[in-house]
């Protein structure tokens, strides 16, 4: 192929057109993959800052209750750690994108999700106090 | 009879090849900057609702700026550059805005946690 499209075998395409795409961490190294593969990625990337944006909803949520009807402060807390941990996922989108886009064009093992345990621990913990929290006050 | 001459593509055109991967990841940023604009709406409407006043300024401007981003400037660079235009950019923008939606929210949430309630 002398398009300069790449090949979906995985080979790098015979382009002769330079590469200006950036992070040029991620671009100036190694061979380009399956475009196919390469927009997995990236769907994979917007499905963590759809994440972060619904931790930002909730949090933004719970904090519109708590002051409606008053409940206690507490609530309010819970409303700012989804706030800041919807912000740190969406960032760690990015880290998350660049890490696998590296790796895929070095042939190298995908890393591991690391962030998915911390959001999965984050979500559990905050449903366990809000389940509490409606026992309790049953 | 009508006979059907509809034939697939040959097997080596880029959409035999790579099907509707392209089409799901727009979809998949289309639902990305939907939600961020929504978010906006939403931090907007629970300020000024709380009385939170400079947030949601703050949001309603962020968020037709975002807005404007998602539907004229990002989808026009890429459809320009090509396939030759990587997603950093454009994810990196995506990044930011939910980063701002949510310091935004905590801002509001801090607020109404820390002011003198109407008792």
């Amino acid at each position: 192929m002398t398009d300069g499209v790449p090949r979906p075998d995985g080979e790098a395409s015979a382009a002769s057109v330079p590469d200006h795409r950036r992070p040029r961490s991620v671009y100036a190294v190694g061979t380009e993959p399956d475009p196919r593969f390469s927009m997995a990625n990236e769907r994979t990337a917007l499905a963590w800052v759809r994440t972060g944006l619904a931790l930002i909803a909730g949090g933004i949520a719970l904090t519109s209750i708590s002051a409606v009807t008053d409940l206690p402060g507490f609530l309010d807390v819970i409303a700012v750690l989804a706030c800041i941990f919807g912000g740190l996922t969406a960032l760690n989108a990015l880290a998350s994108w660049q890490r696998t886009e590296r790796a895929m064009r070095l042939g190298e093992p995908l890393p591991a999700p690391a962030a998915l345990r911390w959001l999965v621990g984050g979500v559990v913990i905050a449903a366990a106090v809000l389940v509490g929290y409606a026992i309790v006050q049953r | 009879m009508t006979e059907n001459t509809r034939r697939p593509p040959p097997a080596d055109t880029p959409g035999a090849v790579y099907g509707a991967a392209a089409e799901r990841t727009a979809l998949a940023w289309q639902r990305a900057g939907l939600g961020v604009v929504v978010g906006f709406f939403l931090v907007f409407r629970t300020a000024f609702g709380l009385g939170v006043i400079p947030v949601g300024v703050i949001a309603a401007i962020l968020g037709v700026l975002v807005a404007a981003l998602l539907v004229f400037v990002v989808p026009s660079a890429r459809f320009l550059l090509g396939h030759r235009a990587g997603p950093w950019s454009a994810l990196t923008a995506a990044a930011v805005a939910v980063v701002s939606l949510g310091m935004l929210g905590a801002v509001t949430s801090i607020i109404v946690l820390v002011r003198p309630g109407p008792g």
